[in-house]
C-alpha cells in the first residue's frame, strides 16, 4: 500500500515536471503555430488574430496553469493544426499505437521466449550444437543491428510490393474491420518486434550462461538431475526477473520505434501525430501526448516491479 | 536522416529492377528503358464513372475553409479544394480567367459588374444568390477574420446587389489585376462550418476528411458545367514521399504529383508520368542587408559562380526551366525570357567581382535550408561545391520548416537560403510585390528605389500593355541588382495510372480532376 502511494506521488510529480519542461521547450525554440498555419503570405493582423484565438498572446506560465486546469477537469483543449478537440484526435490514435506496441510486444515474447530457451537448452546440454548456436548468434546480431525503419521498408517491399500480400499504406481502421485492421498491423508489428526479439534472445542466453556457471547448478547436477531438469527447474526461474525487466524496457523502447514505423506504413497513430504536431507547433496535442507517454513509461515500470515481486518474494520495494 | 531513408528506398527499388529483369524477362526483348510504359496518356474513348486514389505526401492542416487556405504548409489542400470551390471567375490551364459562378462580367474602370449564371447550385442543393456572393467577398475582406485574402480585398469600397442576378463591385482605383482575386471561393451564407464541412459550387463535393488519413470527394451531380467523369476521388495522405513511392509500386495509388526524378524513373509499368512546371521561383535567396551581401558586386559574383544547368542535371535529370529573375514561365504574359542566362556561368568573372569588392580571399556563407524539401537540399549541396570553386566557403544549415518560417521568413535572421516561391494567383503582383522595399514579406531586405518606383507605376497602369512592360522592367531590375541568385522553376512529375487520361497542368499550384477519366 505504501508502495502504491509512493508510486502515485512520483507519477504525479514526474508528469508535472515533464509537461512543464515540454511547455518551456516550445517557448524557447523558434516556430510560431500561427505563422505555420497562415503561411508566408499572412498579414500581421491575421497573425495577431489567430494568436489571440490560440491563446498565444499570454505568457507561457499563464498558459501552463490554464492547461493544467483543463487537464484536471479532463479537457485537453483544441488542436491548433487540426481544428478538433485533442481528445477526439488522440483517442483513436492511442488505441492504434497501443495495439501496435501490444502486438509488437506479444510477437517479441512469442519469438524470443521459445527461441531463447531452446537456444539456452543447447547451452545447458553437454553436447552444445555448435553450428546452430553460431547461426543463432549471427541472426540475432543482424536483427539487432537492423533499425525498424529499414526493416519496415524491407517488409513493405517483400510482402507489399513484390508478393502483394498486403497493400502498402492502405490502412484499415479498426472501426471498419477488426480483421482487416489486425492484418494490416501484422507487418508493422513485426518490424518492431524482430529487433527486440533478437535482443531478448541474447539476454536470455547470456543470463542462462552466467547462471550455469554458478555453484548451485553444479550441486543440482551432482544430485543426479539431468541437464533439462536443471534448466527448467532451477535456472529459468532464476533468470525470470532480469529477463522480465529487460522485456519491459523493450516495451518502452517500442514507443520510439512505433513513431518511425507509423511513418513507413502510413499508419495514423499517435507517433505520427506527435511528429507532425511538433513540426506544426501544435502545443495542445504535443502536451497531451507527452503526458500520456510519460505516464505509460511509469506505469510499465510499476507493473514490472509488482510482477517481479510476484515471481521473487525476496524483492522489496 | 530523410535522405538516408530515401537512399534506402532507392537501393531497394534498384534491387527490384534487377530482380524483375532477371525473372520477368522470359519471352522478350531486353530493354534498358525503365519499366514506365510509353509515357503517354492512353487515347481511347473516355468512360464515365470509376474511383481513384490520389496520393498526397503532406498533411492537409486544420481548416478546409477556402478563404484561409493559402497557408504555406497547406499547398496540398489548395490542390484538393480546387475541385470543390469556384469563384466568380476561375483560371484555365492557359492562365486565362473565364467566368464560372458568374456568367458574364463587365469592367468599367474601377467598377466590376457580374451577372450570375442561372442554375448554379451549392453542394447542399441551395441555388447561388447575390447574397452569397456579397457574403463571400465581405468575408474575404474582413480584417478581423483569419482570411488570407484581406490585403487583396482591402481596396474594395463597396459590394452591392443591383438585382437578383447582378453584383456590382467597386474598388478604390482602377486595377488591371483585381479580377484575378475574384477567383476566391463563393460559399453559401449562413453555413459557418466551412472549416470542417466545406460547401462550394465545384464539380466535386466534399464527403469526409480524416486527419492524416484521407479526404474523400464525390462527383457533384448538379454541377452547372461539364460534369466530372469520376464518381469518387480519395486523397490518401502519406507520412512521407517514400511511403507514397512504396504505395505507387504496389499499385495502391492512381495519381501522385510532385515526385522526384528518381521516383519517376523507377515507376512500374502500370503508370506513365507527365512532366509539367512546379510554378515556383527557386533561388538562392540572399539577405541584401547583411555584409558582404549588401554589396551588389558580391551578389553578382555569386550569380556568375552558379551553374544552373548542373543543378538541374543533378536535381532532376536536366528537367526544369532556368530562370533569370523573379517570375516563372507559367506567367506567359509577364515572364521575361530574355533574362534567362543574364549571368552566364563564369567563375573568372565571379572572382574578379569578388576582388573588386575587396573579397579576393572569399568569405564564409551560411545557406539555411528547410530539411523537408529534398530538391532544395540537393540544390544547396550543389551550390556549396560551385561556390567553393570561386573561393566562397559556403556551408549548409538544415532547419525544420517551423524554424525556417520564424527565423528566416519572419525574423530575417539568415545570410542565404534555398527555397521556391509560388504565386497564389495569376497576377504578376503576387510574385513581384514582395520585393518592394517596405513590403512585410520582403524577407531578403531587397531595397531599390528604382524597383519601388517601377512597381508602383505598374500598379497604377491603366493600359495592359504598359503594365506588362513595367513588370518586365521590374524583373530586369531584380536581375541587374542580383537581388538573389535565380535558379529554376522545378519540374512537377506526376505519375498516372495507365488506365487514366485527362490530366492538365496549370500555371498555379492546383490539381484539376474534372477532366480526369478512365479509358475503355
Amino acid at each position: 500500500m505504501r508502495y502504491a502511494i509512493r508510486k502515485l506521488v512520483t507519477l504525479i510529480v514526474t508528469l508535472f515536471a515533464v509537461s512543464l519542461l515540454a511547455f518551456l521547450a516550445f517557448s524557447v525554440i523558434p516556430g510560431d503555430p500561427a505563422v505555420l498555419q497562415l503561411g508566408v503570405n499572412a498579414t500581421p493582423e491575421a497573425l495577431d488574430a489567430l494568436r489571440a484565438e490560440m491563446g498565444l498572446d499570454r505568457s507561457v506560465f499563464v498558459r501552463y496553469f490554464e492547461w493544467l486546469g483543463e487537464m484536471m477537469s479532463g479537457e485537453m483543449g483544441q488542436s491548433f493544426a487540426h481544428g478538433v478537440s485533442v481528445r477526439e484526435l488522440v483517442g483513436d490514435r492511442l488505441i492504434i499505437t497501443g495495439s501496435l506496441m501490444g502486438m509488437g510486444f506479444l510477437m517479441t515474447l512469442g519469438i524470443a521466449l521459445p527461441v531463447g530457451v531452446l537456444g539456452a537448452g543447447g547451452t545447458a546440454g553437454r553436447c552444445e550444437h555448435r553450428p546452430l548456436q553460431g547461426i543463432l548468434t549471427g541472426v540475432t546480431q543482424v536483427m539487432m543491428a537492423v533499425p525498424p525503419l529499414f526493416l519496415g521498408l524491407v517488409l513493405t517491399f517483400v510482402f507489399g510490393v513484390t508478393l502483394r500480400v498486403f497493400t502498402p499504406s492502405a490502412f484499415v481502421s479498426f472501426r471498419e474491420s477488426i480483421g482487416g485492421y489486425l492484418f494490416y498491423m501484422l507487418f508493422p508489428a513485426l518490424a518492431i518486434a524482430l529487433p527486440k526479439a533478437a535482443m531478448v534472445v541474447r539476454v536470455i542466453r547470456s543470463s542462462v550462461r552466467d547462471e550455469l556457471r554458478k555453484d548451485y547448478v553444479q550441486t543440482a547436477v551432482s544430485r543426479g538431475n539431468g541437464p533439462r531438469a536443471v534448466l527448467y527447474r532451477h535456472v529459468l526461474p532464476n533468470i525470470a526477473v532480469p529477463v522480465l525487466t529487460f522485456a519491459a524496457l523493450t516495451l518502452i523502447m517500442m514507443i520510439t520505434d512505433s513513431i518511425v514505423v507509423e511513418q513507413v506504413f502510413s499508419i495514423p497513430g499517435a507517433g505520427r501525430l506527435l511528429v507532425s504536431a511538433i513540426g506544426a507547433r501544435d502545443y495542445p496535442v504535443v502536451q497531451a501526448l507527452v503526458v500520456v507517454i510519460a505516464a505509460f513509461v511509469m506505469v510499465v515500470h510499476a507493473v514490472t516491479d509488482v510482477v517481479a515481486r510476484g515471481i521473487d518474494r525476496r524483492i522489496v520495494f | 536522416m530523410k535522405r538516408s531513408f530515401f537512399l534506402f528506398t532507392l537501393i531497394l527499388l534498384a534491387l527490384a529492377a534487377i530482380l524483375g529483369a532477371c525473372s520477368g524477362d522470359r519471352g522478350g526483348a531486353t530493354d534498358d528503358v525503365p519499366s514506365v510504359s510509353d509515357n503517354m496518356p492512353p487515347v481511347e474513348e473516355p468512360i464515365r464513372g470509376g474511383e481513384i486514389v490520389v496520393g498526397i505526401a503532406q498533411d492537409l492542416g486544420s481548416s478546409l475553409d477556402p478563404h484561409q487556405m493559402v497557408a504555406a504548409g497547406t499547398a496540398g489542400l489548395r490542390e484538393v479544394l480546387f475541385n470543390v470551390f469556384e469563384g466568380l471567375v476561375r483560371p484555365t490551364p492557359d492562365g486565362e480567367l473565364i467566368p464560372a459562378v458568374a456568367e458574364d462580367f463587365t469592367v468599367d474602370g474601377n467598377v466590376y459588374t457580374f451577372t450570375l449564371r442561372e442554375g448554379v447550385r451549392f453542394h447542399n442543393g441551395e441555388p447561388v444568390t447575390v447574397r452569397d456572393v456579397i457574403y463571400s467577398i465581405e468575408r474575404s475582406a474582413d480584417a478581423t477574420s483569419v482570411s488570407t485574402f484581406v490585403s487583396a480585398f482591402s481596396v474594395v469600397t463597396s459590394v452591392e446587389a443591383l438585382d437578383e442576378r447582378t453584383v456590382r463591385i467597386e474598388i478604390e482605383t482602377p486595377d488591371l489585376e483585381f479580377l484575378a482575386f475574384l477567383t476566391i471561393a463563393i460559399i453559401p451564407e449562413g453555413h459557418d462550418d466551412q472549416a470542417r464541412r466545406p460547401i462550394g459550387t465545384g464539380p466535386f463535393r466534399f464527403v469526409s476528411h480524416t486527419p492524416q488519413e484521407s479526404l474523400v470527394l464525390e462527383r457533384f451531380e448538379d454541377y452547372w458545367g461539364a460534369p466530372a467523369y469520376l464518381d469518387r476521388v480519395t486523397f490518401r495522405i502519406f507520412g512521407s514521399g517514400e511511403a507514397m513511392a512504396m504505395a505507387l509500386h504496389a499499385g495502391a495509388v492512381d495519381i501522385a504529383a510532385h515526385l522526384t526524378a528518381d521516383m519517376a524513373r523507377t515507376l512500374p509499368s502500370e503508370y506513365y508520368y507527365l512532366a509539367g512546371p512546379m510554378n515556383l521561383v527557386q533561388a538562392l535567396y540572399l539577405n541584401n542587408a547583411v555584409p558582404p551581401l549588401d554589396d551588389v558586386r558580391v551578389r553578382q559574383a555569386l550569380s556568375y559562380a552558379v551553374d544552373v544547368q548542373q543543378i538541374m542535371d543533378i536535381v532532376a535529370d536536366g528537367m526544369g526551366h532556368p530562370l533569370g529573375s523573379g517570375v516563372h514561365p507559367g506567367f506567359t504574359r509577364y515572364f521575361h525570357e530574355g533574362l534567362v542566362g543574364f549571368y552566364p556561368h563564369d567563375p573568372d568573372r565571379a572572382r574578379e567581382l569578388l576582388a573588386e569588392a575587396g573579397l579576393a580571399d572569399g568569405f564564409d556563407l551560411t545557406i539555411t535550408v528547410p530539411s523537408n524539401y529534398t530538391p532544395h537540399v540537393i540544390t544547396a549541396e550543389v551550390l556549396v561545391e560551385q561556390l567553393r570553386a570561386v573561393g566562397v566557403n559556403a556551408s549548409i544549415d538544415l532547419v525544420e520548416w517551423a524554424w525556417w518560417l520564424s527565423e528566416v521568413n519572419n525574423a530575417r535572421q539568415f545570410e542565404a537560403t534555398v527555397i521556391g516561391i509560388a504565386a497564389r494567383d495569376l497576377t504578376a503582383r503576387s510574385m513581384l510585390e514582395r520585393w518592394v522595399s517596405d513590403n512585410g514579406r520582403n524577407f531578403i531586405n531587397f531595397d531599390s528605389p528604382a524597383y519601388d518606383a517601377v512597381f508602383a507605376a505598374a500598379q497604377a497602369a491603366t493600359d495592359g500593355a504598359e503594365q506588362v512592360r513595367l513588370y518586365r522592367e521590374a524583373q530586369e531590375i531584380l536581375a541587374r541588382e542580383a537581388a538573389s541568385v535565380y535558379l529554376q522553376d522545378l519540374t512537377n512529375l506526376v505519375a498516372i495510372n495507365a488506365q487514366l487520361a485527362g490530366w492538365r497542368f496549370y500555371p498555379l499550384y492546383v490539381m484539376d480532376l474534372v477532366t480526369v477519366h478512365f479509358v475503355g
